[in-house]
């Protein structure tokens, strides 16, 4: 195997258009395991930390783009976390502190483990993975980019360089609840949800956005009809307990071995419910309706 | 570039070069290579902390950094904690937390337990038993059940603060 440490975007691109099985390395944090048990065996790394350009966080009112060398511990430390209550619940819940000072976004990103719980916080922010392939950027809509299990629309050769997304109107609120069998394990539940009222009456909701993982094969934004149910009114608690039944119905969850479908279900039920209300309190709308008797 | 490269580190306040495999974490270079044992290998896939290390004053797993990242950069393990600057060795305030609390059973978990919690009072030199857990959340013990290591670090905080 050979290691490779290039300088530059596109030299990087090159060493990984030259070597048949190449795999990009940044933080390790999720490429070191896979080699050292021996799931791949790639010819070469080809690691991009010494790429320039790519570990800055740039928010101004409207929007924001985070270089895909941030690590998670940077993103936690910049005012945009402060912010955004969706985002920083999402990246707290990644891992532990060490795991968070070196795993990087742009890695977790295009690792595309599905259980993996900042890309929903993502998808309910409408947010794009940015990629260079040598020739040109590309931009995925992350609702789109995950295509299964450890896989996404990059092609071998293309790399993330980063994430945007436009910062969801200050009336807005945002919260990630997730669950972990054991203290920073991966989550066995994780759902992000995003709530805007409207601008005027201050508590019709007016977009409504979720996202799950650990509940399919790739991270999840929830298909528009059960995103809609929460629309067009003050969401009342009837409604909410409406959305966790359907998200329930619409995970692609595995009898697997040791793993009881029926209890992740009721997680998923729980966590729904826990991240709408916590976004409803956390926005400009009044706290969750009582449904009308 | 040849399969095998030469790095160079300062572990612990001191210039190493050595010779590393493309892939090899830090801590097979630490433990091989440059011969500290004190950080220790465990499970292999970052989950229990055992090897835990400072990279530029940050604590993360070595099994999880391949270890050219850490060329040119300054490496701290449990060996480099302790004062050695006169003649004598002064355990760091966290080693000594541990010893007179015995934070500890089997021991095994310690070195990576010291390191973490070295980090956290450099960055939090009074946290609570809540901040403790969330911080070092990334270190498994499998005998003391948590309590007594806490007792070491809240220990090892008040040295600090006075």
């Amino acid at each position: 195997m050979q290691y490779y440490q290039p300088g530059s975007l596109a030299d990087a691109v090159d060493r990984l258009k030259e070597v048949d099985e190449a795999k990009i390395v940044a933080g390790g944090q999720s490429m070191m395991p896979l080699l050292r048990q021996g799931l791949i065996s790639p010819d070469a790394l080809v690691d991009i930390t010494a790429v320039p350009d790519l570990d800055e966080v740039t928010a101004s009112d409207d929007t924001v783009e985070i270089g895909a060398l941030v690590t998670y511990s940077e993103l936690l430390d910049a005012e945009l976390c402060a912010d955004l209550d969706l985002l920083r619940d999402a990246v707290e819940a990644i891992g532990d502190v060490p795991v968070r000072n070196a795993g990087t976004i742009g890695g977790g990103v295009s690792h595309a483990d599905p259980a993996q719980d900042l890309p929903p916080a993502l998808q309910c922010l409408d947010a794009a993975a940015v990629s260079f392939d040598g020739d040109g950027t590309r931009r995925h809509d992350l609702s789109e980019f995950f295509l299964d299990y450890y896989l996404t629309e990059l092609a071998p050769h293309e790399i993330v360089t980063g994430i945007e997304f436009e910062r969801p109107p200050a009336r807005a609120g945002g919260a990630y609840a997730s669950d972990t069998e054991a203290p920073g394990g991966w989550s066995t539940a994780g759902i992000a949800a995003l709530v805007v009222p409207d601008a005027e009456d201050g508590e019709t909701c007016v977009d409504a956005r979720l996202a799950y993982c650990a509940g399919a094969p790739v991270p999840k934004r929830v298909p528009d009809e059960i995103e809609s149910l929460l629309v067009g009114d003050r969401i009342d608690r009837e409604t909410v307990d409406e959305v966790a039944m359907a998200i329930v119905d619409d995970l692609e969850l595995i009898d697997d071995v040791g793993d009881d479908v029926e209890y992740r279900k009721h997680l998923f039920r729980v966590m729904t419910k826990r991240a709408i209300t916590t976004a409803l309190r956390r926005s400009d709308a009044p706290p969750l309706a009582e449904a009308p008797r | 570039m040849s399969a095998i490269d030469d790095i160079t580190i300062e572990l612990n306040g001191e210039e190493q070069t050595f010779s590393v495999e493309p892939g090899v974490p830090l801590r097979d270079a630490i433990r091989n290579e440059l011969e500290l044992t004190g950080t220790k290998e465990a499970c292999e896939v970052g989950e229990c902390g055992s090897c835990m290390t400072l990279v530029e004053g940050t604590p993360v797993k070595s099994c999880l950094i391949p270890a050219h990242q850490a060329d040119g950069k300054a490496v701290t393990t449990v060996e480099g904690l302790a004062d050695r600057s006169d003649d004598g060795e002064d355990l760091h305030p966290v080693q000594e937390g541990f010893i007179e609390e015995f934070g500890m059973q089997c021991g095994y978990c310690t070195p990576g337990f010291v390191v973490s919690s070295v980090a956290m009072l450099e960055e939090n030199p009074d946290p609570s038993r809540e901040e403790m857990k969330q911080y070092l959340k990334g270190n498994l013990c499998r005998c003391t059940g948590y309590t007594k290591i806490f007792d070491a670090v809240e220990h090892a905080a008040e040295q600090y603060d006075g």
